[in-house]
């Protein structure tokens, strides 16, 4: 089930993997996403949309927006007919490991007023109505206060805490798609065909002195660096085989007409303008996007407390976990969640950065593995998170 | 005057041609003539008084046809028949010679004649003569037959009476030889018994040499039809002679003769039935019939047939030439073990011919039902279905249609002791609610959940899931290993929403 998220221009496709508590596990964690429909015999999404009309306009988010003047130009396309739909995917290769550490209870909130045991109190403030006959009903729901309700205790505008804690991590091993290699221009925006992940890795390196000593001592006394990349796109493109011999148009498009219409490019300049990441470096060439905007994994398990507002706009609350009716707090299971964001439009929105995407830029086909190994095969895959 | 010999001369006492007067006594003068060395005699009379005329009366004797006068010899003769005919009645009257008057002739009336000869058993009355039986017969009466009281007495017996047609005994008939009935002999008595000096015979006299011999019926008494309902018949009782002490008593025998080869001889006689002092019924042949009843038992040697049982004290053979029927009319046919009437096997027949063999443990559950064949074990069912039940809940079904079908109800396991196959010559398939779960084709390739895509070359496993494709571990906590995956397209509808793309 997809959502609709207001602070990314992305459309979220979000599976809950329902795994035992405290299961360390680990694995392979694979997401393979194309943006056609059915594998139509269309060109790329961006030289769809220069030939066509896109729905909806042609405000599909914000990164799109801000073409540049090369993009609007027809000549630089020439794409049209190579049905190229195919090469708008996002592949990925996450590493996944840890796990969910649950313990029952919770922490009460601290420093806040408390109604013990005193739902009169709680009439009087606002948060509950007399209704005679010693029937009380929270005022927001209007539901009847039970009496377990009533003997507890409720923190006003406190939040409580737990003592559980996903330590669920993960790797980008690789990502490949063909939206790399765009290059900028001077005079007009990017072109965001693709958002970079993060890949962070803490290294610790030799001496920084030039002595050797403490080399391959795994207990170098040196901090560890860390290092940050942000992937858009990884992997290589062989045109040539190891002999260097062109691969010709057995594996590279090709028209053959030898003319120099720019409607349609030609095979021989564009495989002498083939980067190693397989893309052109032509900056015209390469109209190739990514469908998969972030890709977020993390680990969660049911924690809800029962809040009852006098007025929700004043933010004024109580909360209960322990009598509140509507409380939860799982403790057998959690979810590993794999959120992967796609692109998304707002077709009615503005021009403005981070518009609500409502819908998914283009019909996406996404699938998605996960090996993992480990301390637990009890796995339950759901579209909400799971509650049993 | 020549002497009267007296006495009855020989042949010699006279000569041939002569005669000779002889006094017999006792029977008077006898002339006798020899004749041919034969002699002859003739009894003599003494010659009639010549009547006497009295001059004085009368000189002259009228002459008429009765009285004629010889002039020869002047004898009167008197023609008797030629006396006038009338008939005689009371009051006439008759000559006689009265010896009380000297012979002379007198008249006398008829009813002084008949009164003369009246006497025992004879009655006279106007001078008729009677014969009156009662003077010497007593008890007469119509239809009784008269018997000899003494040498001149009779009675008419009461007790024996002929009708002109039906001679009737009241008392004891006895006979000393033969007794010849020419119809039906009918004895309203209850007994007939025969005499001790031999041995009894009822028996229909033989027909003619070319006639079949007649029935024989004896028959017990009936009731008679109508107005009173229910009465019963009359038994009919055969017994033998009695015997004593330990003297067997007589048997009851059934004798026939069976037909031999063609010939005009008599066949001999076999006893058939003989029924001994002991009770026992000996049957030489064959028993026949729709209904043999016994009030306890039949008894074959060790076979032992009662109302309904039967028993024999070793194996027991029931060789038909036919079928074997047994017909229980709830249908139900029981197989004991010595007796046990609780631990048993049961074949039921129900409707249409619906039939169950069932066993019975009375204190469990191991009253087993064996086929155990030498040969093979068929069941054929026109009905498709042949079924396994565990205490009636069905387990197995084999559905024996064109595409049989082994149906399980339940858990399902194959427990072999060495290695089980499944051998299909067409692929194998293990289905879960009637879809491929597992398939294995005629490559030997294995498809698990009805994986169906077009490969160029199949995998030796090919499997078709969502979610949940592969695991294994040793257990939890341990070594587990886990292929998930899951796939989307957003399908436009809802907040599922995609923009369509540019064409």
């Amino acid at each position: 089930m997809a959502a609709i998220v207001s602070n990314e221009g992305a459309y979220q496709e979000i599976r809950y993997i329902r795994i035992p508590d405290r299961r360390l596990i680990s694995g392979l964690l694979y997401v393979n996403v194309i943006s056609h429909i059915e594998h139509d015999n269309s060109d790329d999404f961006f030289q769809q949309c220069f030939d066509h009309t896109p729905p909806n306009g042609t405000l599909h988010s914000n990164i799109f927006v801000n073409q540049g003047g090369d993009q609007s130009d027809p000549t630089e396309k020439g794409r049209e007919g190579f049905y190229h739909s195919f090469a708008d995917y996002d592949c990925f290769v996450f590493y996944v490991a840890g796990g969910m550490t649950l313990r029952t209870g919770n922490a009460t909130p601290i420093g806040t007023d408390t109604y013990d045991n005193d739902v009169a109190g709680m009439v009087s403030d606002g948060y509950a109505e007399d209704r005679g006959g010693g029937v009380y009903s929270w005022k927001d729901t209007s539901v009847e206060i039970t009496t377990a309700e009533k003997g507890g205790t409720w923190y006003e505008n406190g939040l409580h805490g737990d003592y559980c804690q996903h330590f669920i991590k993960h790797h980008l091993v690789s990502r490949i798609n063909n939206a790399a290699g765009h290059a900028q221009t001077t005079t007009d925006e990017y072109l965001f065909k693709g958002r970079p992940m993060l890949r962070k890795q803490y290294r610790q390196y030799g001496n920084t002195d030039g002595s050797t000593v403490g080399d391959g001592d795994l207990y170098s006394p040196n901090a560890p660096v860390v290092s940050n990349e942000f992937i858009l796109s990884e992997g290589v493109y062989d045109h040539l085989d190891t002999l260097n011999d062109d691969l010709g148009p057995g594996s590279i498009v090709r028209t053959e007409t030898g003319n120099t219409n720019n409607d349609i490019y030609d095979a021989g300049p564009l495989r002498a303008n083939i980067a190693p990441d397989g893309t052109t470096s032509l900056d015209t060439g390469n109209t190739y996007f990514s469908p998969v905007d972030k890709v977020r994994i993390y680990g969660k398990h049911q924690f809800t407390e029962d809040i009852h507002y006098k007025n929700p706009d004043d933010g004024n609350f109580v909360s209960n976990m322990n009598r509140g009716v509507r409380a939860v707090h799982e403790t057998t299971f959690w979810d590993l969640v794999v959120d992967v964001g796609m692109r998304g439009n707002n077709p009615s929105g503005s021009a403005g950065t981070h518009n609500a995407a409502t819908k998914d830029i283009i019909k996406t086909q996404m699938n998605v593995a996960f090996h993992p190994f480990g301390e637990t095969a009890d796995f339950s895959i759901s579209d909400t998170e799971h509650t049993s | 005057m020549a002497r009267i010999k007296i006495g009855t001369p020989v042949v010699g006492d006279i000569r041939e041609g002569e005669i000779e007067h002889r006094y017999i006594t006792g029977t008077g003068l006898v002339l006798y003539t020899k004749y041919r060395n034969q002699l002859y005699s003739s009894k003599m009379y003494p010659s009639s008084v010549p009547p006497l005329i009295d001059k004085k009366a009368k000189s002259i004797i009228k002459k008429s046809s009765f009285i004629n006068i010889d002039q020869f010899t002047g004898e009167l003769e008197l023609d008797f028949d030629a006396l006038t005919s009338a008939s005689i009645a009371n009051g006439d009257s008759i000559l006689f010679i009265d010896s009380s008057s000297s012979n002379e002739v007198r008249k006398e009336s008829l009813a002084d004649l008949t009164t003369l000869l009246a006497g025992n058993g004879l009655d006279t009355a106007s001078s008729v003569l009677s014969v009156d039986v009662s003077d010497f017969m007593t008890n007469g009466a119509n239809n009784y037959v008269i018997t000899s009281v003494t040498a001149d007495t009779m009675n008419a017996e009461s007790n024996l009476q002929f009708t002109g047609s039906t001679l009737a005994v009241t008392g004891a008939l006895t006979t000393t030889t033969t007794a010849t009935i020419g119809t039906d002999l009918t004895i309203t008595g209850g007994d007939i018994v025969y005499g001790n000096g031999q041995n009894a015979t009822v028996s229909v006299t033989p027909t003619a040499h070319d006639a079949a011999g007649k029935l024989l019926t004896i028959s017990a008494g009936n009731t008679t039809a109508g107005t009173t309902n229910n009465i019963a018949g009359g038994s009919l009782k055969f017994s033998a002679g009695q015997g004593k002490g330990s003297g067997a008593g007589g048997n009851i025998v059934f004798s026939t003769a069976n037909a031999g080869s063609s010939g005009s001889s008599l066949n001999s006689l076999a006893t058939a039935l003989t029924i001994s002092d002991d009770l026992s019924s000996t049957f030489a042949g064959a028993l026949l019939g729709t209904t043999i009843d016994a009030s306890t038992d039949f008894t074959i040697d060790g076979l032992v047939i009662t109302a309904d049982t039967i028993t024999n004290d070793a194996a027991l053979t029931v060789d038909a030439a036919g079928d074997i029927i047994l017909d229980a009319n709830s249908g139900v046919t029981k197989f004991y073990l010595a007796g046990d009437t609780d631990d048993l096997c049961t074949l039921t027949v129900a409707a249409n011919g619906a039939t169950t063999i069932a066993t019975t443990d009375f204190s469990g559950i191991t009253g087993h039902l064996t086929l155990d064949a030498d040969g093979d074990i068929i069941l054929d069912a026109a009905g498709d279905d042949i079924y396994f039940k565990d205490a009636g809940s069905e387990r197995f079904r084999m559905d024996l249609n064109g595409t049989p079908t082994l149906a399980v109800t339940g858990a399902f396991t194959i427990d072999g002791s060495a290695t089980v196959t499944i051998d299909g010559t067409t692929g194998v398939n293990i289905q879960e609610g009637g879809t491929n779960v597992i398939n294995i084709d005629t490559d030997k390739y294995i498809y698990f959940h009805a994986y169906a895509q077009s490969l160029s070359e199949d995998y030796a496993l090919n499997n078709k899931a969502v979610l949940y494709h592969f695991t294994t571990g040793n257990a939890d906590y341990k070594e587990n290993y886990t292929f998930l995956s899951y796939y989307h397209v957003p399908d436009n509808t809802g907040a599922d929403l995609y923009e369509a793309y540019p064409s």
